[in-house]
């Protein structure tokens, strides 16, 4: 069953960008990404990625909505588009919590 | 001023702080360094002041305890020590961390403050700086030379990386001992990852010159039971990556210090090593060594 997202502070028709605030790199296969910090209380704030998660992060450039990105997940991992927007929109609202993408003011693409 | 005419230096795997000062005290360190000193070389080469610094720049990091880092004009780098609100000492270095200025002022009154300048945290400091931005990496862990190559224990505080050293020194005193807080790890040979002893050392006071190939990564947890799990590379780095100390409000060293993580990673089987605090963790160690070889 599809769950409520309505609620998610991410619009899947706006187009994320990684945040010039994390460092990122591929590690035999899968990426980690470090948040830049200015306190040492954030330093050991670090996330790895699974397969999922590497493939929608290198899908975000500021061109790609959330919308595109979620049917390029459902043709790579095969599950229905309904269930890739609901994982897009947890996995980009995570890296949006953790300040790792950024959106454009004008939200995208209409 | 008085014109510097002491010079002293500290060797660290293969890079040399070389400080100057207008007496020997002032640039002196601690006696358990002695092995650490050498007569030539000059990677990082500063100057003591007896006077205050500049004035601090733009704000780039806090590190909530002792010590603060600003942006200053001409793209250097200004870190600043404190007791309370008083900048005891400050370095203001260049972008690479080849040059700069120790500024330690005289305590003022009657205070009586630490004679020498280059002492902890800022040696260590000035060499991690450098190290971030020549690719290599300074571990929190303690380093033990086996058989089979340096097997690395990294922890956080309280992980047991001094316990792990003291095992080691009672079950396997023939083993050295690079440190049990602290080793520096050069992955630019692309034949081996060295790995050196460094003389900031922890609880155990294990601190040492000796180097070798690094043979096996592990990650100290304290358990029942002695095992040592597979790390996945990526896992690996992202826990190599909290266990040193980046500059990281700089962007493009950071890059660099996750790039090495990475690397190293890649190269090097990395274990969880959930341990007892007896030989059964010794041989843990040696079995995940062996399996990975």
């Amino acid at each position: 069953m599809a769950q409520d997202i309505s609620d998610r502070p991410v619009d899947l028709k706006a187009s994320p960008r990684q945040s010039s605030r994390v460092v990122s790199r591929i590690v035999s296969g899968e990426h980690i990404l470090v948040p830049l910090a200015s306190r040492g209380a954030d330093i050991d704030s670090i996330y790895n990625l699974n397969s999922t998660g590497t493939f929608i992060w290198e899908k975000i450039d500021g061109k790609n909505t959330g919308a595109e990105i979620a049917e390029m997940v459902a043709a790579e991992f095969l599950v229905s588009k309904e269930q890739a927007k609901v994982d897009c929109l947890e996995f980009l609202s995570q890296l949006l919590e953790v300040r790792a993408i950024e959106f454009n003011a004008d939200k995208g693409k209409e | 001023m008085t014109a510097p005419t002491f010079v002293n230096r500290l060797k660290v795997g293969g890079t040399v702080l070389v400080a100057r000062g207008e007496n020997e005290s002032i640039i002196s360190w601690p006696k358990r360094t002695d092995p650490f000193l050498v007569k030539t070389g000059e990677d990082i080469d500063v100057t003591v002041h007896r006077k205050n610094g500049p004035r601090p720049g733009k704000l780039l990091f806090e590190s909530e305890g002792v010590w603060r880092a600003y942006q200053q004009e001409e793209q250097h780098l200004l870190l600043t020590f404190r007791v309370g609100r008083t900048i005891y000492k400050s370095a203001l270095m260049d972008d690479a961390f080849t040059k700069g200025d120790i500024f330690f002022p005289r305590p003022s009154g009657e205070g009586t403050g630490p004679r020498s300048a280059m002492r902890f945290p800022l040696d260590e400091m000035l060499f991690q700086q450098r190290w971030s931005r020549d690719g290599l990496l300074e571990v929190h862990s303690c380093g033990v030379q086996d058989r089979s190559g340096v097997l690395l224990f990294a922890g956080h505080s309280g992980a047991g990386k001094s316990t792990t050293a003291r095992l080691w020194n009672h079950f396997e005193p023939s083993r050295t001992i690079l440190s049990d807080d602290r080793v520096l790890l050069d992955p630019r040979d692309p034949g081996a990852v060295r790995a050196f002893g460094t003389p900031w050392h922890g609880m155990g006071r294990f601190g040492s010159t000796a180097q070798g190939r690094l043979s096996t990564l592990f990650f100290l947890e304290q358990a029942k039971v002695s095992e040592a799990v597979r790390l996945h590379p990526a896992e690996a780095a992202a826990r190599l990556f909290t266990r040193t100390f980046p500059p990281i409000w700089d962007r493009d060293v950071t890059a660099r210090v996750v790039n090495t993580c990475g690397d190293i990673a890649e190269r090097v089987p990395a274990f969880l090593l959930r341990f007892r605090k007896d030989e059964t963790a010794i041989a843990a160690a040696r079995r995940a060594s062996a399996s990975a070889a």
